[in-house]
């Protein structure tokens, strides 16, 4: 599993390749899933180029929300000396399969190691789109690789509601449905919990996104990794002599 | 101040397409209550005027993002308009439930609620903004400066018209064109008519002023019968009422207006003393033919008479729609059932006491009453129901007693019957039901079982719970 809380996306510079002025790349910087980024109409190939502002570590890209199809292509490159990205000197994904499976509308891209840049190009692509293309959000980050968490259980959460008449029969409400990831993570160094376990608490507390990246080398990527609130603050706790333990649970932003 | 702006807010985030009517536009997840919206007919008796309205959409703001808006925008007067539909809908195909006006916002620490009135909320307006100037001729002496001008729809008897121009005896009945004048009365005596220039003792009307000139200076009060330019039958004359506060005939739903029942004539006349509203004005003509008149979630004017429950009914609900259902009392206008109704009809709009030796004894017994009165009743409702009651007169606009007579009877009929209500709460097609709507009802209870005819008298609209609450009149 990999844990990331700082998003470097949302305070870079955007220079869209295609957006409609009343949906602009800038939305993917924004905490709703739903306010999406939209580019031109019939537009299905384009890029965003996010200029951080200065060279910061990069572990993982998220792009959820999105209207991708299994089709669909990444390419991410990062650069130091081309403010367009192109030159990826840092970094360069090349052209791969996005990864994205039916009905979970996300890709996420894990480097492999912390690759630090400014400018950071990402290339979408996805012939099979209907119309233009739409990213709800990025997340592009550091990120922490836990190797000891304790396992984890998901869940489907509904906010439907459902009422029955006098004579019994259902009534639905439909409401959105979103995952709630939980897990225990542990470990034997107060180092790496106090850096990465505790400093989640303080940074993002309950009203920051935080990505969790479960790539067990398998397609069920994004059925596993959520973008989301934690939704309880729990302590960091001691269990014994080099034991430390802290508990998550992570409800799915829209 | 910005200028005028168009927001876009919904329950779960939306955004429409490229090709929609508004295109590419995102609807920000605020709305923790899409609409509430509630209307009734049913007050101390069911119908019989301008449908009374309220509601609100009340917005998330806990991060603080709608407060500049308040800060620097007004709301009030301005078109609000909710629609509904699923989020993989195209935004055209969503189904318009509300179109009408906000009427105010108000913020609380972590929402803002606008409240809602429906399309007829300009009703509330001054049903005449034109004041006399007060410079002479037609637009009278410094004792009608700041007065509105009179308004004249229909037949009417025996009003007051102000005394315009007093060189020239030029009184004022209606502030623009009428149909005619025909009598004048100084005292109660009729005064003769004649097509030139009056002589002592005459009259002469110009109608497309609105006014008589008399022949010389009158012994006492002037009164007048006259007739208005348009059509004095419902539901034309509403019309010409509600145009003053600017509708028109595309803002009532065409299927009223072509299948409103024919009412007889009817009038009214709003003096250079009436500060009225316009729905002052419309509630008279409304409760003089037991009709309502109502806001429609499309934002077309409804109108109606209030019938007896039997028509082809649009809805069925049953055990497995009702969510919760209770019985309530009737209005005390209607319960315990009536057993006479009274309905005024030819209204004196100058009720006086000291008519002229030389008026006519009708004359002078007309202008002593402000209505005659048309009756029925029916003496054996008084057998089971030993408080049976005589509901007070109907102060109708008719200008014939046979239509008043007619009213009287369709009241009693509709009234003197065991009349009851039942609050329905559903989640059965929610956003469809209106005033007036006929339906069954079919409940294993208070002899329901079966299924028994109803009409809708009030809607409570709850979209955030995807309810409606309604009664129905039984």
């Amino acid at each position: 599993m990999r844990l990331a809380w700082i998003n470097r996306f949302d305070g870079a510079t955007l220079s869209p390749g295609s957006e409609i002025a009343s949906l602009p790349a800038s939305n993917a910087q924004h905490a709703h899933l739903v306010k999406k980024w939209h580019t031109a109409t019939g537009v299905k190939s384009s890029h965003v180029v996010a200029d951080l502002g200065a060279q910061y570590p990069i572990d993982v890209l998220a792009v959820v929300g999105t209207n991708l199809t299994p089709t669909a292509t990444l390419r991410l490159r990062g650069s130091n000396s081309d403010a367009t990205g192109a030159t990826g000197e840092i970094y360069d994904s090349t052209l791969i399969s996005a990864g994205v499976i039916a009905d979970y509308p996300a890709m996420y891209h894990d480097l492999g190691g912390a690759q630090t840049a400014r400018y950071w190009r990402i290339e979408l692509a996805d012939a099979a789109l209907a119309d233009n293309l739409q990213v709800g959000r990025m997340f592009l980050g550091p990120a922490w690789t836990v190797d000891r968490e304790l396992g984890w259980d998901i869940s489907w959460l509904d906010g439907s509601q459902v009422e029955q008449a006098r004579g019994g029969q259902a009534w639905i409400d439909e409401g959105p449905r979103r995952r709630l990831l939980r897990f225990h993570i542990n470990s034997t160094t107060r180092a790496e919990m106090l850096d990465n376990a505790f400093e989640i608490a303080r940074r993002n507390g309950l009203a920051e996104q935080v990505l969790a990246l479960i790539d067990d080398g398998d397609a069920y990527v994004p059925h596993l990794s959520v973008l989301g609130y934690v939704q309880e603050m729990t302590p960091l706790v001691q269990e014994g002599a080099r034991i430390y333990r802290q508990r998550y649970h992570l409800e799915e932003a829209l | 101040m910005a200028g005028v702006v168009a927001k876009y807010f919904s329950d779960q985030g939306y955004t429409s397409a490229p090709g929609a009517s508004v295109p590419s536009q995102y609807f920000e997840p605020r709305a923790q209550q899409p609409l509430y919206f509630a209307q009734t007919m049913v007050g101390d008796r069911i119908a019989g005027g301008v449908v009374g309205s309220t509601g609100y959409i009340e917005l998330d703001n806990w991060d603080g993002g709608l407060d500049a808006l308040l800060a620097d925008h007004a709301i009030d007067g301005r078109r609000v308009v909710v629609k509904v539909g699923r989020p993989e809908d195209d935004y055209d195909d969503f189904e318009s439930v509300f179109d009408g006006v906000a009427t105010g916002w108000s913020a609380a620490e972590k929402t803002v609620r606008i409240d809602l009135r429906d399309v007829l909320a300009d009703l509330d307006l001054p049903i005449q903004e034109t004041t006399y100037a007060g410079t002479g001729g037609l637009e009278g002496s410094d004792d009608l400066k700041g007065k509105p001008k009179p308004l004249l729809f229909g037949v009417v008897r025996n009003l007051s018209p102000p005394l315009v121009d007093y060189g020239n005896q030029i009184y004022q009945v209606h502030d623009g064109a009428i149909g005619d004048v025909g009598a004048v009365f100084d005292r109660g005596v009729a005064i003769t008519q004649v097509p030139g220039a009056p002589a002592p003792g005459e009259y002469q009307d110009d109608e497309s002023a609105g006014t008589v000139t008399l022949g010389d200076t009158p012994a006492g009060q002037v009164t007048a019968d006259a007739t208005g330019a348009g059509v004095a039958s419902m539901p034309d004359i509403l019309q010409d009422v509600m145009a003053q506060a600017g509708y028109v005939a595309a803002d009532f739903h065409p299927w009223d207006l072509v299948n409103f029942p024919a009412s007889g004539n009817l009038g009214v006349w709003v003096s250079h003393n009436d500060r009225a509203s316009t729905r002052d004005v419309a509630n008279q003509l409304l409760a003089s033919v037991g009709a309502f008149a109502a806001g429609g979630r499309t934002g077309l004017v409804r109108l109606g008479i209030f019938e007896a429950p039997g028509a082809t009914p649009n809805f069925t609900l049953g055990t497995a729609e009702i969510m919760e259902i209770e019985q309530e009392l009737p209005p005390p206008g209607i319960y315990p059932p009536n057993w006479r109704r009274q309905v005024g009809h030819q209204r004196n709009w100058t009720v006086q006491r000291d008519v002229a030796a030389g008026a006519t004894d009708a004359q002078r017994a007309f202008a002593a009453e402000e209505y005659r009165v048309s009756t029925a009743e029916d003496a054996a409702v008084k057998t089971s129901h030993l408080y049976a009651t005589d509901p007070p007169l109907v102060r109708a606009l008719f200008a014939s007693s046979a239509d008043a007579d007619t009213e009287a009877a369709r009241l009693l009929a509709l009234y003197q019957a065991e009349r009851r209500i039942y609050r329905v709460a559903t989640h059965y097609r929610v956003y469809d039901y209106r005033l007036g709507q006929p339906g069954r009802l079919d409940y294993p209870r208070w002899n329901l079982a079966g299924g028994t005819d109803c009409r809708v008298v009030a809607v409570d609209l709850d979209a955030a719970r995807n309810l409606a609450v309604l009664r129905l009149f039984v």
